[in-house]
């Protein structure tokens, strides 16, 4: 009887340290979101403004740009390829050469290439062999000479992305997802800093919303409209937090730990110095960009990794919850990978504020964090209900999450309204506010779900591609096709290859790793 | 252990309270925002009509040619309306026309918040302040702007107000940017090198003089390489000259500018520098024959093909390929790096 009541007494402690231990870790991220969401607010009413218009940066800037290469990977993207190079060909940019690499698609991608573009072979050399598998030929374009087109192997997006690196020839690479829409400014606004750079600056970073609901022209956004579905406008809010307030104040402190995927600009000879992206995560950008605080700190040099708060990019969010699941769960599996393999920089003063201060806002966000809070959702209401804790706790974890959680939404929105205004009406500015709210009921908890699914997939080491299925961008009628179909294709990809076919890797030219620091809001 | 139960209490307590009044305070902010941005989008077409009316009477003064330009809209409506009418039309007018309209706005008081504000003690103000009047080139911006760059206690203010002058084509002499912007004692960047390009039309006497002043430090390659911005051939003696020089940051200056200037007449030492020693003066040799067309030099091109840097090798093949187009330089000459 004795050993019973031990027993349940050694119990209802561990139950409500769990209890406590959740609490304590949801004041803490709600400190860091607060924390950071004031630095932004502070970063925003001291910055100078950006220039309005297209004109005006151009006519600022068009003698000071330093030349680009911007490094499109494809993979199955015949029937949008056209219309993403044409697009970026017509980026508002001095000197700016495209390279587009054919990462081994099984769909006519090449041909088309060949035939819009009247592409030739070329003798055109890499500086240097970043990417694994094998470059089958290069061509160049008798009609624009700033494109070349590579095509190679089948790899993932980085092995692409590192193919076309080699291949470059200027002095900053701007690597995109091949699915990803460049705003026609993005790339005069996004190298802005390097324009009055000492030479410190490595990279770069941007904005990057969510395109769902916007109609798409010739590869423009060109006109801004909210999703009609719930899931999109959810993580509308997800990358406002992320982009406007937790990466803002990141980049202030110096301490940015993640460029997107879908937009980022280097100096390409960092890159090469530290052999491009590495082919064996899922999680290349936030591992790149943390490769580079490590390389630049080992070897004692100063350096800048900034970042633009502009909207220079568009990307399409997953509508669908398995969609949502596979993109959140690959994140999450990727950062801890990226954890891993950079362990000793964690809480290691050698790495400054890197190693003491960002990378442990990491571990609380993609390790402790998603289960700590899952966990005091199922333990809190227990206790509660056991009288292990009071009415007054209790509530008080309500409050810290829901409520809390939904001030920061909604002040993050205010932010983005009050400084850059890029929602397009009042209507769709109140169903955003609506979203900010809703979100924190429900699908912020779906959230947490798909990231410990993450953690089990990187336990397991399960490296499989998970799809996002996408739906296309709202285009005209007469343009309307199933880009991009590089995600559909993935789907049938994945189905295949689980009965021994011999698929082609997928590049990964989703979304990157946008809005991994969207939880970090939180 | 009770007083610790109730500490929490009160912490949790006082967490819930912050919660709810933060995210209440969030709420109603947020709810300003949007009553502001409805109105205004119900404020927007009358406020188009209205803007079209004051562009009309402006057109309509402009091609009337009154002088002063004096439109009783202009005076009649609020400051921003008349700022936000006339910084369009001065993208859309040339000339003489644009000069009035920049005249009128100074005349009509709408540019002086903008001046009151380059006083402001935080520098993105003064910044901010500085790119609006520079849309309006009147003497008073001229005045303000050079008034700025020379005693702004921020080296990033006084850098903005000289980038400022060169978009309006008023910069100062090379040798007063020089002493403003402390160049001798700090590290330049490609704004400093816009702002010399932009004032060697006006200054080329100065310019050559300044070139070759040992005491400037690494600001001199970016002098040398502004020549070639002069579109005036008589620098051609003073690039040669530099040519030579111990500095090879100055010889790549001397061969960008020369490839700037397009003169045939700087073959043979440009030429001669495909055989300099240091690995980036022959890249810009390579790069300069090859734009220029300089045929002669193409047996040197061709033994470059073969050095050990892989930037050399490649801006060597690419002058060939400009050079003698249907020759093609050998596959392996732009392989990886060796």
């Amino acid at each position: 009887m004795i050993a019973n009541s031990a027993l349940s007494e050694a119990g209802a402690l561990f139950v409500v340290s769990m209890a406590y231990f959740s609490l304590v870790c949801v004041v803490i991220r709600n400190l860091v979101s607060l924390l950071q969401l004031g630095a932004a607010a502070w970063v925003f009413s001291r910055r100078i403004k950006p220039a309005p218009r297209s004109i005006d940066l151009w006519s600022r800037y068009d003698d000071l740009a330093p030349p680009v290469s911007v490094i499109a990977p494809a993979f199955n993207e015949e029937l949008s390829i056209v219309d993403s190079v044409m697009a970026l060909l017509a980026l508002h940019y001095p000197e700016h050469e495209v390279i587009v690499v054919n990462d081994g698609s099984s769909d006519a991608t090449l041909a088309t290439l060949i035939a819009a573009f009247a592409l030739v072979p070329s003798d055109r050399q890499q500086s240097v062999a970043l990417q694994q598998t094998r470059v089958r030929g290069v061509y160049t374009s008798l009609s624009y000479p700033n494109l070349l087109v590579v095509d190679k192997e089948n790899g993932r997006k980085a092995d692409a992305a590192n193919a076309g690196i080699g291949f470059a020839a200027t002095p900053l690479v701007c690597v995109i997802d091949a699915d990803s829409i460049i705003e026609p400014d993005g790339l005069l606004r996004a190298t802005e800093p390097f324009m009055t750079d000492n030479g410190d600056l490595v990279a770069v970073g941007g904005a990057i919303r969510v395109v769902n609901g916007s109609t798409v022209r010739g590869g423009h956004v060109e006109q801004v409209r909210l999703s009609r579905h719930w899931l999109p406008r959810f993580q509308v809010i997800e990358y406002l937090r992320a982009f406007l307030a937790a990466r803002v104040a990141n980049a202030h402190f110096g301490a940015l730990m993640l460029i997107s995927g879908a937009f980022g600009i280097f100096k390409r000879s960092v890159l090469v110095e530290i052999g491009g992206y590495r082919h064996d995560t899922v999680g290349e950008d936030l591992e790149l960009v943390t490769r580079i605080h490590r390389h630049m700190r080992d070897s004692n040099r100063p350096y800048r990794i900034e970042f633009v708060p502009e909207v220079v990019c568009w990307t399409e969010a997953p509508e669908t919850l398995a969609g949502l699941r596979n993109q959140r769960a690959r994140w999450e599996q990727g950062a801890l990978e990226t954890l891993v393999r950079h362990r000793a920089m964690i809480a290691n003063p050698r790495y400054g504020r890197i190693g003491v201060v960002a990378m442990p806002l990491i571990v609380l966000e993609d390790v402790i964090g998603p289960p700590a809070e899952l966990l005091g959702y199922l333990v809190v209401p227990v206790c509660y209900a056991l009288g292990l804790l009071s009415p007054t706790l209790a509530l008080a974890f309500l409050a810290l999450t829901f409520v809390y959680g939904t001030g920061i939404s909604v002040a993050t929105l205010a932010l983005e309204e009050k400084q850059l205004r890029r929602t397009p009406n009042a209507a769709d500015l109140g169903r955003i506010a609506l979203a900010a709210v809703l979100e924190n009921f429900g699908y912020r908890q779906i959230n947490l779900v798909f990231r410990l699914r993450g953690m089990w997939r990187f336990w397991h080491n399960d490296t499989t591609w998970a799809a996002v299925p996408r739906v296309g961008f709202d285009r005209g009628a007469e343009q309307r096709t199933e880009w991009p179909l590089a995600a559909d294709r993935r789907s049938a990809g994945e189905a295949s290859s689980s009965l021994g076919d011999a698929e082609p890797i997928d590049t990964g030219t989703g979304e990157g790793a946008i809005a991994r620091q969207a939880g970090a809001t939180r | 252990m009770t007083s610790f139960a109730s500490l929490l209490d009160t912490g949790a307590s006082f967490a819930t309270a912050i919660s709810a009044v933060f995210a209440l305070a969030m709420i109603v902010w947020m709810a300003a925002l949007y009553w502001r941005r409805h109105n205004h989008e119900e404020d927007l077409v009358i406020q188009r009509v209205g803007d079209m009316a004051i562009s009309r009477s402006l057109l309509v003064a402009l091609a009337a040619n009154d002088d002063p330009l004096e439109p009783a809209l202009v005076n009649a409506c609020d400051g921003a309306r008349a700022r936000r009418v006339i910084t369009h039309l001065l993208l859309l007018v040339r000339g003489n026309d644009g000069q009035r309209l920049s005249d009128l706005a100074e005349r009509s008081g709408l540019l002086d918040a903008w001046f009151g504000q380059l006083d402001q003690p935080r520098t993105s103000q003064r910044v901010d302040a500085m790119r609006m009047l520079e849309q309006f080139p009147g003497p008073r911006t001229i005045a303000a702007l050079t008034g700025r760059m020379r005693v702004d206690s921020d080296h990033s203010v006084r850098l903005e107000a000289a980038a400022g002058l060169a978009r309006i084509g008023r910069l100062p002499p090379p040798r007063t940017i020089i002493e403003t912007l402390d160049l001798t004692q700090r590290t330049t960047n490609r704004l400093h090198e816009a702002i010399f390009r932009a004032a060697a039309r006006d200054n080329v006497a100065e310019l050559i003089t300044l070139s070759h002043d040992p005491g400037l430090g690494p600001v001199r390659a970016q002098i040398v390489e502004s020549l070639g911005w002069s579109e005036d051939f008589s620098i051609l003696a003073t690039l040669a000259q530099h040519a030579s020089d111990a500095n090879w940051e100055v010889r790549c200056a001397v061969l960008r500018a020369a490839r700037r200037l397009g003169h045939p007449a700087v073959e043979p030492w440009a030429t001669a520098m495909l055989l300099d020693p240091v690995d980036e003066v022959r890249i810009q040799a390579a790069r300069t024959s090859g734009t220029l067309g300089f045929r002669r030099a193409i047996p040197i091109l061709a033994t470059l093909v073969e050095n050990p840097s892989w930037w050399v090798r490649t801006r060597a093949a690419q002058a060939l390929a400009l050079l003698r187009p249907l020759q093609a330089a050998p596959i392996k000459a732009t392989g990886l790096r060796q």
